[in-house]
């Protein structure tokens, strides 16, 4: 205690959003008389700038030295609160946030018993302040280097951007040459540009810029360090071919004898060989030896290219290697896959030579327009749509987004190329909601584009042409029709191994497989890491516009994140209490980050590498480690705060502050309900919490505590590995229970992520279990307090 | 294409309680019914559906809406081939072959509705259950009016001379199968 507490507290109505379930003046009141409150006060808003400008007042007229706000969630407004009471002149963790929004009014509906629960949130809150003491954040200096995954459009502008802003940008690519998915379109809807026409330039402009850093045949293997100071191992495979030597002429590919490996770059509807240049304007512009197909790793005999190229280029001793880059902050902009539709057999797809996807009607389409059979001029093709989209049991449950734009525009080019031609559109529903979109989609009715409501039913070779089987279900009708070609618009997939590379920056996916954005709404490109970032497709299907869009918006957050050239680095870290340290070392083995070492015999925490986890204080037999802004003290003041509560039972839920908190945020965003007897403690892992804790929270008249962690964020470990610590540490605390006559039931745990919150259903069953056990006795509660004072 | 028949539908029509009656029937399965989108796909796929008053994909819609006499009169539901195309390729996994079934069963419960492929289905049953086996002749006469049986008559006395047809109906394990029968029927009066 730094001086004598003199605590405002400030207790906001939200509009109603608090105030219709919670009776916020007797909350005032409560908080009024709490021991160390000098005033207490309500608004309507507190986070407006009349109730902002009412905390100033207050604090200055009342002289008050802490200050509790008990309103929303803090991941919603603490930077507002606190830059408040830093206005007011004092330091920003001297404020103490409840959140009787999302914890309160949101997940209750009985008026007594969310009001009882509120003012319990706030004794906790107030007696903890006491305890508050000022803190300094630290600054640690950036990196400005950006390292952008992936060489696509998204990747490539968001590099351009960054690198014309002055970051070093390291783009690094898994394929020979940047590109990507749109160097394979002809052109791009509405506009009708041609796609080579306009990416080829940004191309040559990321080759040629001085910031800018291309490496490709590369896969980022392992990211460590923290925010603004990342460390990246890239494993990159060998090219063969040195590319500053290599003037691409042409000469190794015209004797390579492998003439016929399906070329990527032409969705495997024509050859290459295996020295080849992926596209005319690849960049970088040198060749590639494709290790699978050449026939001298096959053989170990050939090396023909050697022999031809005139400048020596080649180099067949070229190895794998690794190298390690250190940059600020990371885009992941790593693109998307078509889906395979052979597995959907109704749609004949790998059957016959003419049906293809549209990636290869792309293709078609910049050679000739031809059919892969004959190669005729096809006169009708039918488009279908969503195959394997909006398929819940048949492939992905979600709309590819891009797909009707995409088979209007191939329709539209087809009947461009050749005026006989009779595209029929096969479609769901037309989704052409976007700038020109719907206007495009008229452009195409008046070119006399057929379409037809219906999901096609199965496609068979019939004779040389496709016999194609549809409902028609604007008339109700059976459809039965011969076409030349058939255009199959699979699903959209996330790139192979996204998943991979977001776990490798702390960034999950979703159940739809792509990368789960930080907040849908507004925070849209960012991770759950600071300073990683996400665009274009690897957060789902979009088009080059929105990619383009997104590109840039990730830019500029990461160009947010380093500009300041150094970042604020929290002071909530753990110390140690060296005169009742000896010096044991159990501690060093718990530090996930390696942060504590003995020195002279004494445990020393180094506050650069440490992340406040607390996992070291409950593992120290001689608590003499502490954790700034979490201590032991003010801890406790919130369990024996909340604990003074006429709620029963009383269940306290210990939950992790970053996935476990957001957890329970969202699940008052969506209004489910759980009883009010369950008050969440937040802590920054539930490992912070001891057997300890949790025999003073049945000694202050706990009836149940609950563990909710996080199920995948432990701070290096694997989660398998993590999730066995988390259930060994409450196992433990179980079994040790048992010797004070607490029944192990009373303790549970639960391990959630965003995506699962609704995990915390267990509060409903939680609270059940309590109610129906044997209520604790009063002289089992004595024991315990007379166990913890001696 | 048969035409369709209703073309208006009126208040009167409307049984809200039909999609939920239908879905407890279905239990697990009936989930999915609220899910279809219409796209067809069943429709298309069915190989009967040429000679239907609705196709399947109507028959979900009218479900939806709770037209529940249009649905238990239309012959889509007695022309259902089982031949599960439908359920095999819907997207959002909606098992239209049980909800085929599932229907049938309720036309056959009430005697409000009376389409001839109702008989068919009964009077069938009867004669297996009563021989073990089908016979066309005790069948046929069970089925068709009178007058039709004596237009025919000639017919099927040639049938006879050559031997495709028998008077009397031969017996294989009928009481086995009757016991099949029965138990069967059993079970459908349980779930409901």
């Amino acid at each position: 205690m730094i001086e004598e507490a003199r605590i405002g507290v400030f207790v906001c109505h939200c509009g109603g959003n608090i105030s219709d379930v919670v009776d916020v003046e007797r909350v005032r009141e409560a908080a009024s008389k709490m021991p160390g409150v000098v005033v207490a006060e309500t608004n309507q808003y507190m986070c407006s700038k009349a109730g902002l400008d009412l905390i100033k007042e207050v604090v200055k007229k009342y002289r008050l030295n802490r200050v509790v706000e008990a309103s929303c969630t803090p991941r919603m407004h603490l930077t507002t609160f606190r830059r408040a009471v830093v206005e007011a002149g004092l330091n920003p963790y001297l404020l103490e946030m409840v959140n009787i929004r999302e914890q309160c009014s949101w997940v209750h509906t009985d008026r007594e018993a969310a009001t009882e629960k509120a003012i319990a949130l706030v004794r906790g809150a107030v007696m903890r302040a006491h305890y508050l003491e000022p803190l300094q954040p630290d600054y640690k200096p950036v990196e400005k280097s950006v390292m952008v995954v992936g060489g696509g459009v998204s990747g490539i502008f968001a590099s351009l951007e960054l690198a014309n802003k002055g970051y070093k940008v390291y783009l690094v690519e898994r394929m020979p040459t940047i590109g990507g998915r749109m160097m394979q379109l002809s052109k791009t809807f509405p506009t009708l540009d041609c796609s080579t026409c306009i990416l080829a330039p940004r191309m040559v402009e990321v080759a040629q810029h001085p910031n800018i850093k291309i490496i490709t045949l590369a896969e980022p293997i392992k990211v460590s360090g923290s925010p603004g100071n990342y460390e990246v191992t890239l494993k990159i495979k060998p090219r063969y071919v040195d590319v500053s030597n290599c003037s691409a002429c042409d000469e190794c590919a015209k004797k390579c004898p492998m003439k016929k490996v399906p070329n990527e770059y032409e969705a495997g509807l024509a050859y290459r060989t295996a020295i080849y240049l992926p596209f005319p304007q690849a960049i970088p512009q040198a060749y590639v030896i494709d290790q699978e197909h050449c026939l001298f790793f096959q053989k170990g005999t050939c090396k023909l290219c050697a022999k031809a190229c005139g400048r020596g280029a080649i180099n067949f001793e070229e190895k794998e290697r690794l190298e390690t880059i250190k940059v600020g902050a990371i885009i992941l902009a790593t693109g998307i896959d078509v889906m395979d539709p052979s597995p959907l057999k109704e749609y004949s797809y790998g059957l016959h030579p003419d049906i293809v996807t549209n990636l290869q009607f792309e293709r078609l389409l910049l050679s000739g327009m031809r059919r892969p059979s004959d190669k005729k001029v096809p006169k009708k093709v039918a488009f279908i749509l969503c195959v394997g989209s909006r398929s819940p049991e048949r492939g992905q449950p979600y709309c590819s987004k891009i797909c009707c734009m995409i088979a209007l525009k191939q329709a539209f080019l087809l009947k461009e190329f050749h005026a006989e031609s009779e595209p029929w559109i096969f479609y769901t529903d037309i989704r052409a909601a976007g700038k020109g979109y719907e206007e495009f989609y008229t452009r195409c009715r008046e070119h006399g584009i057929k379409f037809v409501r219906g999901r096609v039913a199965e496609v068979k070779p019939n004779n040389g042409s496709l016999l194609l089987r549809a409902e028609d279900t604007l008339l109700g009708v059976q459809i039965e029709e011969n076409f030349d070609l058939v255009v199959l618009s699979p699903a959209l997939l996330p790139s192979a191994g996204t998943k991979e590379v977001g776990k490798l920056v702390g960034m999950d996916t979703g159940p739809d497989g792509f990368l789960l954005e930080k907040h849908y709404k507004l925070e849209p490109v960012d991770g759950a890491w600071t300073g990683v970032y996400a665009a274009g497709c690897a957060l789902g299907p979009k088009d080059v516009r929105e990619s383009v869009v997104e590109a840039m918006s990730a830019a500029s957050r990461a160009s947010t994140f380093l500009g300041g050239g150094r970042i604020e680095v929290s002071p909530e870290k753990a110390f140690v209490l060296k005169d009742l340290c000896d010096g044991c070392g159990v501690c060093v083995q718990v530090c996930p980050k390696n942060a504590i070492a003995i020195r002279g015999g004494k445990a020393e925490v180094n506050p650069v590498s440490c992340i406040g986890c607390g996992i070291c204080l409950p593992a120290c037999p001689k608590q003499a480690l502490d954790l700034k802004h979490n201590t032991e003290k003010q801890l406790l003041a919130t369990i024996y705060g909340v604990c003074q509560s006429n709620l029963k039972p009383l269940i306290i839920a210990f939950t992790e502050k970053v996935v476990g908190y957001r957890a329970a945020d969202m699940y008052g965003l969506d209004r489910r309900k759980y009883p009010p007897n369950i008050v969440i403690i937040e802590v920054p892992t539930t490992r912070r919490v001891g057997l300890r804790h949790v025999l003073h929270a049945f000694a202050a008249g706990a009836d149940g505590v609950v563990f909710v962690e996080a199920e995948d964020n432990w701070y290096g470990l694997s989660k398998e590995e993590g999730l066995k610590q988390f259930r060994n540490h409450v196992s433990q605390i179980q079994r040790e229970l048992r010797k004070y006559g607490i029944d192990a039931t009373r303790v549970m745990a639960v391990a959630v992520t965003l995506p699962q919150y609704y995990k915390l259903e267990i509060f409903d069953m939680v609270v059940n279990r309590v109610k129906g056990a044997k209520p604790i006795t009063d002289e089992a509660r004595a024991k315990i307090k007379e166990v913890l004072t001696t | 294409m048969n035409s369709v028949t209703t073309r208006k539908i009126t208040p009167d029509m409307i049984d809200p309680t039909f999609e939920s009656t239908l879905r407890k029937r279905l239990g697990e399965k009936g989930e999915k019914i609220p899910l279809c989108f219409q796209c067809g796909v069943c429709s298309g796929s069915c190989p009967v559906a040429f000679a239907m008053d609705y196709t399947p994909r109507q028959i979900m819609e009218l479900i939806k809406l709770g037209v529940k006499d249009v649905v238990l009169n239309s012959s889509t539901i007695w022309l259902c081939a089982a031949c599960y195309s439908c359920s095999v390729r819907c997207p959002q996994g909606v098992d239209l072959k049980q909800v085929m079934d599932t229907l049938k069963e309720m036309a056959l419960e009430d005697p409000k509705y009376s389409r001839a492929e109702k008989a068919f289905y009964e009077k069938f049953i009867d004669v297996v259950r009563k021989n073990g086996r089908i016979n066309e002749v005790t069948f046929y006469v069970k089925l068709m009016p009178k007058s039709a049986v004596m237009r025919n008559l000639g017919f099927g006395l040639k049938l006879y001379q050559k031997g495709k047809i028998k008077l009397s109906p031969t017996k294989a394990c009928s009481d086995q199968v009757a016991k099949i029968v029965e138990k069967i029927l059993a079970k459908g009066a349980q779930k409901r």
